[in-house]
């Protein structure tokens, strides 16, 4: 297991857990949003290469209405 | 009659109506009103997914944007670093280089800086960026913009706040 702080709230993964695992935990594999692991804009083709360890901050975004 | 088209950044447009997205009550609502505007574009802005909440409707389910043109910008945004995350997030969202570049300076009437504003330009232009930018109505400034490569002016006709 891991800890995880995502989009603010700490939140605990299993190991082995990759970004599109999560983006699959909550239902937005299929969505468009961008990720930002530890400060970083990951690509959507790096995904599935990178594992999330203990106490990673990572942001998912996307679009809503405003400005 | 001829068509009046306006073309910006390769991207032509029958209404010189750019419509924003944010402060309706529902997103059926935010469609009804945007298809009765005739807009070709919208603005969006770029927020954290709500990961409590996994059935909450999503805009792009309302809004198809391969039928309109979305607009990422950077409303709420006091500094080029912030500006500059948040169009680079857009951009990875969906591909988007058509963004709309926000760097407030004032929290009461949501006057630009203008400083950071130009620096976030060439920077942007520097990434591949089509540029649209919120800025005051200075004409030299607005000049100095173009020089910077942006693709578009949207000075301000009065405070807003």
């Amino acid at each position: 297991m891991a800890k995880i702080q995502l989009n603010g709230k700490k939140v605990v993964i299993k190991t082995n857990f990759s970004l599109m695992d999560l983006l699959k935990k909550y239902k937005l594999s299929n969505k468009k949003v961008a990720i930002e692991h530890n400060g970083t804009i990951i690509q959507k083709s790096n995904f599935k290469k990178k594992y999330l360890k203990n106490n990673d901050k990572v942001e998912i975004v996307h679009f809503i209405g405003g400005g | 009659m001829k068509k009046d088209i306006l073309k910006i950044a390769g991207k032509s447009l029958k209404s010189r109506l750019i419509v924003g997205t944010g402060k309706y009550k529902s997103f059926t609502e935010t469609a009804k009103a945007v298809n009765a505007s005739g807009a070709d574009m919208v603005t969006v802005a770029v927020r954290r997914v709500n990961i409590t909440d996994k059935k909450k409707p999503l805009l792009m389910d309302y809004l198809n944007p391969k039928k309109i043109i979305y607009l990422p910008n950077t409303a709420g945004c006091f500094n080029s670093k912030e500006a500059l995350r948040t169009l680079r997030l857009a951009r990875e969202i969906g591909g988007w280089k058509l963004v709309k570049l926000e760097v407030l300076g004032d929290k009461k009437t949501l006057y630009p800086n203008m400083i950071e504003t130009i620096d976030s330009t060439k920077t942007l232009v520097k990434e591949g960026f089509k540029v649209m930018v919120y800025c005051t109505d200075d004409p030299l400034l607005a000049k100095k913009l173009e020089d910077s490569g942006a693709s578009a002016i949207m000075p301000l006709a009065s405070p807003i706040g």
